[in-house]
């Protein structure tokens, strides 16, 4: 256990800007942003409400009552759904960079090391190959994306925060009770998490493709990755006339990404995606073929690893 | 004693290139053999036999393990530095420590903090901040940690200079050696490593063509420097190198009388340099 933990670290080591500081560089601006966009906002609401009082002194009467009024009419309040929708954005941002990170570990990782020969010392030592693709694999699906939620979520909370103390405090708006909002937040906490795990369902064998690429490229990985699947598609619509090969890859591309969106309805619909996923019959191949790829990184991590 | 390697008729073919063409090989604890030869000769591709890192036609066992297939806990046991450039550039020191006090249960840290002490090297460096010198310390004061019973060295010393060389072998000899180990080096640098070798081997084309004890080797081959004068008579005794010196010839005989030989002139036992490119160039004059 504590060598399996030591290799993860070892990842950790290496890749620590694009898994550790991106997340916090990400949420920093993220965070920058929301504060600073409140600052204008105000002075352009306050604006407005001063040229309004001064246009009508008579029929002015404070912002909190006009927004009072129209919530009376029209259904201003906030909801605790609309929370969840606004963190479940804030929440994609981070998704999409992390996705972006992934890309270029996966093609990179086990290539690397092998254009500096460093895989020789790796291999001396006692760690089978079969762990360290594993590991490989642990540290971008999980390992990663640990520091890209904890980066999230703190976004998030302070997005809650941001948003309830300017509505609730300043302008009086009936915001949702505190029950409902961390009822909100932790709604969304979990379908970040679940809607993850589904996005890696779909995703696991782009994943393992990067992968294998990765170990089997002389050149350039990312050329391999993405000229092989493109020449075979570009053969089949020549040949054949369809696009099947494209179809497939989109269609695993966008299910993957529809199944992270699933995340905007909580958890209770994360798990009635999950069913729908389950019975997917392309989910199943894409596993299967998942697994046959990692065998094949392992061959060739033994047995064709110089360059 | 059982054998540390045991290869019997190890072949190995690179297209045209006969990489290994039928090598025999038994080495018994406690040796340190020199791996002798010119480059593309197969001394790496036999490396990587003993060490599981390639595959190839015919029998090896080290430890009593195959290496192919039983890799991983070989590797508890056995230590390699491949090349002094193979250190991962982004690893600090202190997470190389980490990492093999982690990955590998014969590694002792407090051994290697020892060793890094005697050096410039700090723990917060990454290994790109490192001389060529330093990083080849530092590999040493890892692998040397290392409880393993067989080391591999392969051209463990390449671009250093004589001082950190020096140092090198004497940290091995000094520091690691002992009775329970056993050691096999290749290297271009045949000097440096000639006293402290107990068995050769020479290896061209895939074979073998010298394997041998060093105590042995003093027994068998005898290096005659004659002057110019008796020159023919030392020919006539079929030396297998002959060689120019100042003011006559240097030349090495295989099995020779060695009382007919001090007749001629000083007799000794030549270096391994010399008997390498004898040797190496054996059988090519007559080709």
């Amino acid at each position: 256990m504590h060598k399996l933990l030591i290799q993860l670290k070892r990842e950790f080591w290496e890749c620590r800007s694009s898994f550790v500081k991106t997340p916090m560089v990400t949420a920093g601006i993220l965070m920058g942003l929301l504060l600073l966009g409140v600052v204008p906002w105000h002075s352009k609401i306050s604006g407005v409400m001063q040229q309004h009082k001064e246009a009508n002194p008579l029929e002015f009467k404070m912002g909190s009552q006009v927004f009072n009024e129209l919530g009376q009419q029209q259904s201003i309040t906030t909801e605790a759904g609309y929370l969840v929708h606004g963190l479940a954005t804030v929440y994609t941002v981070f998704a999409i960079i992390l996705l972006l990170v992934l890309m270029f570990y996966f093609v990179d990782t086990l290539y690397s090391d092998r254009r500096d020969q460093s895989i020789l010392f790796w291999k001396s030592m006692p760690v089978s190959e079969h762990s360290t693709i594993l590991t490989k694999l642990a540290a971008g699906i999980a390992g990663a994306p640990l520091f890209y939620a904890v980066a999230a979520l703190a976004t998030g909370a302070l997005f809650l925060a941001v948003f309830l103390f300017y509505a609730g405090f300043l302008w009086n708006i009936p915001v949702p009770g505190m029950g409902a909002t961390v009822l909100a937040f932790f709604k969304s906490s979990l379908g970040l998490v679940l809607g993850w795990w589904l996005l890696v369902l779909w995703y696991l064998p782009l994943f393992c493709w990067l992968l294998i690429s990765s170990a089997f490229a002389r050149k350039s990985p990312f050329l391999l990755a993405l000229g092989a699947p493109l020449a075979v598609a570009v053969l089949e619509k020549w040949v054949l006339g369809s696009h099947n090969i494209f179809s497939i890859i989109k269609n695993q591309i966008v299910a993957g990404f529809y199944n992270f969106q699933v995340l905007l309805h909580g958890p209770g619909a994360v798990f009635e995606q999950l069913g729908s996923t389950l019975a997917s019959f392309q989910l199943w191949i894409g596993l299967l073929l998942s697994a046959a790829l990692l065998a094949g990184c392992t061959w060739l991590r033994k047995n064709r690893w110089e360059i | 004693m059982q054998p540390v390697i045991k290869a019997r008729s190890l072949r190995k073919i690179y297209g045209n290139n006969k990489a290994l063409d039928g090598v025999d090989l038994d080495l018994l604890p406690g040796r340190i053999l020199g791996l002798i030869g010119p480059n593309g000769a197969g001394k790496t591709t036999l490396l990587k036999s003993i060490l599981g890192l390639a595959p190839v036609d015919g029998d090896i066992s080290v430890l009593g393990m195959d290496p192919r297939r039983q890799r991983t806990q070989l590797l508890e046991q056995v230590s390699f530095i491949a090349d002094t450039a193979i250190l991962p550039r982004w690893l600090k020191v202190k997470q190389a420590l980490e990492y093999l006090a982690g990955v590998h249960p014969r590694f002792d840290k407090n051994r290697a903090q020892v060793f890094l002490q005697r050096t410039q090297i700090q723990m917060d460096s990454t290994v790109r901040q490192l001389s060529k010198g330093m990083l080849t310390q530092l590999h040493l004061a890892l692998i040397m940690a290392i409880d393993s019973k067989l080391l591999v060295l392969d051209e463990p010393t390449l671009g250093l200079d004589i001082l950190y060389r020096k140092q090198f072998y004497s940290a091995l000899l000094e520091d690691y050696f002992d009775e329970g180990k056993t050691i096999l080096i290749t290297t271009h640098q045949v000097e440096e490593i000639e006293n402290l070798l107990t068995d050769v081997v020479f290896i061209k084309n895939g074979r073998f063509n010298l394997n041998i004890a060093m105590d042995e080797l003093h027994s068998r081959y005898t290096e005659l420097r004659v002057t110019d004068e008796h020159v023919p008579q030392a020919q006539a005794l079929n030396p297998i190198h002959s060689r120019p010196m100042l003011g006559g010839r240097a030349m090495i005989f295989e099995s020779a009388d060695r009382a007919a030989l001090r007749a001629l002139g000083e007799i000794k036992t030549p270096g391994l340099a010399d008997l390498f490119v004898a040797k190496m160039q054996e059988g090519a004059s007559h080709a």
